[in-house]
């Protein structure tokens, strides 16, 4: 039923935007006429790892530019990538959310890597993703790439169901210096104050191109929880750096660093206690790369990447388990070679290797504190064997300490390519490694001394095996791009909680699969340059689901079967005043099968109505030749006071209105 | 496949599994691994030691009142398990007309890696210091005449996280218990039944001395 409204849906839309082609084509639309299909329809680099034509992307890409998020003047990056179509994001405490991809993600966001200039940043321990310790702030990004779909033969385990890549690196630079600061204050509807300050320097000195951002938030909004007892303020700093050497035409060097301080509610899963817990973490990324060595060698590559998380709690303030003296590092080292061989076949190979290394309290002493060393070997190859038809394929084989033999992941494609017009038929296969805390977690209750959950050696890894068709369609000159896609997977081996045992508690696969259907659009029109309306559309069918009453993976009811967002962006006064206004919906869910607390208990069931989410922005620049811009911003929740997630200190999301003053200055040389 | 891509992919499958060697894999087990069951006729000794372990412990000042021992499934889980008996509880109840004081309940508890373990035998009736004599399992709904002179006893194992939890019941007709030996000081005795479903089948022994005595 949900497949027919979509698909009529999808007629009527093209149906009215042919009679909009029609009435548009005799305006007078000349600044799209001067630009090239290319670069209206962009770059990506996160579907391949490489840089390529979104046409040619072997993946359902979306991109969200540094324009969008300050035209959207969204605060958080998780909000932002609620506009994505496959993507559901749930609010679990003030600053944490659990973001799922193609509803695999569930209740754990270890489905998906998210990449900080090539970083991955996802937590050793568990896999998940801590926003709220993400050293960046939208105002930071220059470009979100969101892929969806099985893309572990590009980036190994745990790019199950997709990767985030953020780009900070602004590589459009010109000679010269480019300093922006911003302030802005917050209040949600229970008056309750937040603050935020964020600078930026970025230059560019002949072969020198530089960046350093800084920001600061402390916020007390959305600290009421649904229940009684208030949670702290939320807190964090964070750095971010990247410094670019262009050594000669062909070599470059770069080097991006940064980290971040937080202080949040510990409540996750495992601890129920609103208490204050900190965060750290710090990133590094090397990256050398020559281009174009020989005619046969366009690429080589040689990088290197680091991070290291800890938490820090006082245990002694905690009842349970607390996250305290967790420790976590991860290095990894690759390189890369890519070759340009006859009858237009190009191909990429990779190698890897690195440890990581966690050192908590609540992983098996025998297991804790040992750097376990992963091993990877890749290779890509694409053929173009017409001007309008490419083969694209991509296998990886993975050792880890996680698995108890090499993984392999693949990936397929044959693209249908013309001018302003592609069609894409995609296989793939992925998996996650069974984390930390999966494998070899053992956690004692503080009071009592009992074992409370632990690990199991002996998991599989979960997979994942995808199959999608989709297409990207610009019209109108390139004034209008469409994306639809339909794509089918088989999730297999989801690592359940094995928790209902006294005897003990630990991890299993669940024997059952989990087959998804889905339906994803993306429209994106310019009727005229200074008006921009974006469309976005997710319809998820549970062909099968997990029903093992601990899967908190792949289950139908946990995920919005009807998620859909519509946004208008206008640009006024000589483009000084942006306006935008936007709707995003999720259809209803229900929380039943969450698991927290030590021991891990289940949670009352929490029905979750259809969402609204409404957001109005207004940017505006006073003064022509002053650049000072003034940014007023409210977003709003229908129900208001709607909770998203089971846990006792789920925020309300409400609304918030976001008032900010920010500064750029320009010097070029 | 040709020769050389058959060669290169086992020598591909070669690196793997030369790689795999360097791994330190997680071997995470759990702490049932290490324990013994101590009840077989040929770790008679080794329950024998423990409990003169115990008993020594206990003259030191450490908790320990006795040994207690099982192999079988439990809640659906596969598990061996030795552990300490934190305290021993003896009910009496005085039979009437004859006024012969007989032990009506034995309450046992204990601590393993995993959870506080409490098990009640109820329903005894035995003769203390009688002869050994063997009980079979009957279901607690059932309030018999006379039921400190039959041959059934209620016997239930509880495992659980602090304060709270229910009984796994043996299930009627199961199984049985055996007691050995049984005084007002001290016990010894062994088990053999389903526990809460058919399929949950446990062996095991206990012994010990009581830390406190109820009733009359």
């Amino acid at each position: 039923m949900s497949s027919h409204i979509f698909v009529s849906f999808m007629m009527a839309l093209s149906l009215f935007f042919g009679a909009v082609d029609q009435i548009c084509r005799a305006e007078d639309l000349q600044d799209f006429d001067q630009l090239d299909l290319g670069e209206m329809l962009g770059l990506v680099s996160a579907a391949s790892g490489k840089v390529e034509d979104v046409l040619r992307a072997p993946a359902a890409v979306t991109t969200i530019d540094a324009v969008d998020i300050k035209a959207r003047g969204t605060r958080s990056l998780p909000d932002l990538l609620r506009t994505v179509p496959g993507i559901q994001v749930m609010e679990t405490a003030p600053g944490n959310y659990v973001v799922s991809v193609r509803g695999i993600g569930g209740l754990q966001g270890n489905n998906v890597i998210l990449l900080l200039d090539g970083v991955a940043l996802n937590n050793p321990v568990d896999g998940n993703i801590d926003w709220a310790a993400l050293p960046i702030c939208p105002d930071d990004i220059a470009i979100v790439e969101v892929v969806r779909g099985p893309v572990s033969p590009i980036y190994g385990a745990n790019a199950y169901m997709g990767v985030i890549s953020i780009q900070t690196r602004e590589t459009a630079l010109v000679d010269g210096l480019r300093a922006t600061a911003q302030l802005g204050t917050s209040m949600d509807d229970q008056k309750k104050l937040g603050g935020e300050l964020h600078a930026s320097i970025a230059g560019r000195s002949g072969a020198w191109i530089w960046r350093l951002g800084a920001q600061g938030v402390q916020d007390q909004s959305l600290t009421k929880s649904s229940g009684e007892s208030d949670l702290p303020d939320f807190q964090r700093l964070g750095l971010n750096s990247w410094l670019r050497w262009e050594m000669s035409k062909k070599t470059r060097f770069d080097l991006v660093w940064g980290g971040g301080w937080n202080k949040a509610t510990a409540t996750d899963s495992l601890v129920l206690e609103p208490l204050p817990q900190q965060t750290r973490t710090a990133y590094a990324g090397l990256y050398l790369e020559t281009a174009n060595l020989a005619t046969s060698i366009p690429l080589i590559k040689i990088w290197s990447h680091a991070t290291w998380f800890d938490r820090i709690a006082d245990q002694s303030d905690y009842l349970g388990l607390s996250y305290e003296g967790t420790k976590a590092y991860d290095w990894t080292s690759g390189a890369e070679l890519e070759l340009a061989l006859p009858a237009r076949i190009t191909t990429r190979f990779g190698l890897e290797t690195g440890f990581i290394l966690v050192d908590a309290p609540y992983i098996h002493p025998d297991e804790n504190n040992q750097a376990r060393w992963t091993y990877a070997a890749r290779v890509q190859a694409s053929m173009d064997i017409t001007d309008w038809l490419i083969v694209e394929g991509a296998a990886r084989g993975d050792i880890s300490a996680f698995t108890d033999e090499p993984e392999f992941s693949y990936r397929g494609s044959l693209i249908y390519l013309e001018k302003a017009f592609s069609v894409r038929l995609t296989a793939g296969s992925a998996y996650r490694n069974p984390s930390y805390v999966e494998a070899g977690g053992r956690f004692v209750a503080p009071n009592s001394g009992l074992i409370v959950l632990e690990g199991d050696a002996s998991l599989n890894a979960p997979r994942l095996d995808a199959f999608e068709l989709g297409s990207m369609l610009a019209l109108l000159d390139g004034r209008l791009t469409l994306k639809p896609s339909v794509f089918i997977a088989r999730a297999r081996d989801l690592v359940v909680g094995d928790f209902g045992s006294r005897v003990r508690r630990t991890f299993r696969n669940d024997q059952r699969f989990v087959d998804i259907m889905g339906e994803e659009i993306e429209a994106r029109w310019h009727p005229y340059p200074a008006i921009d309306l974006t469309a976005s559309a997710t319809v998820l069918e549970f062909l099968s689901s997990a029903e093992d009453p601990a899967a908190t993976v792949g289950v139908k009811d946990q995920n919005s079967q009807l998620t859909a967002h519509l946004g208008m962006g206008l640009a006024l006064i000589e483009d000084r005043l942006h306006l935008y206004t936007g709707v995003t919906f999720a259809s209803a869910r229900s929380y039943y099968n969450v698991f927290t607390g030590v021991p891990p208990e289940r949670l009352p069931p929490r029905e979750v109505p259809n969402l609204f989410r409404l957001e109005a922005v207004v940017d505006y620049r006073p003064l022509p030749n002053f650049p000072v811009w003034l940014q007023a911003s409210l977003a709003s929740h229908l129900p208001h006071q709607m909770v998203e997630a089971p846990y006792p200190t789920s925020s309300q999301l409400g609304t918030i209105f976001f008032l900010s003053l920010r500064c750029q200055f320009e010097a070029e040389q | 496949m040709r020769l050389t891509n058959k060669l290169s992919f086992l020598g591909l499958l070669v690196v793997a599994q030369v790689l795999s060697g360097c791994l330190d894999r997680f071997e995470t087990i759990s702490a049932y691994q290490d324990m013994r069951f101590l009840c077989s006729p040929e770790m008679s000794q080794e329950f024998d030691q423990e409990l003169a372990d115990c008993y020594e412990d206990q003259r030191a000042g450490v908790d320990c009142n006795g040994i207690f021992s099982l192999r079988g499934h439990l809640d659906g889980q596969p598990i061996t398990l030795e552990a300490r008996l934190l305290n021993e509880t003896l009910r009496l109840t005085r039979l009437e007309p004859s006024g012969e004081l007989v032990a009506n309940e034995i309450l046992l508890f204990g601590q393993t890696p995993y959870f506080d373990l409490r098990v009640k035998v109820s329903s005894l009736g035995f003769a203390l210091a009688g002869e050994p004599k063997t009980y079979r399992f009957k279901r607690s709904a059932i309030d018999l005449p006379d039921e400190f002179l039959d041959d059934l006893v209620l016997m239930g194992i509880r495992l659980s996280l602090g304060s709270g939890g229910n009984d796994i019941e043996g299930i009627d007709n199961t199984g049985f218990v055996t007691i050995q030996q049984l005084t007002q000081e001290s016990f010894r005795g062994s088990f053999e039944g389903a526990f809460g479903s058919p399929a949950d089948i446990v062996v095991g022994c206990m012994a010990g001395i009581f830390s406190s005595t109820a009733g009359n």
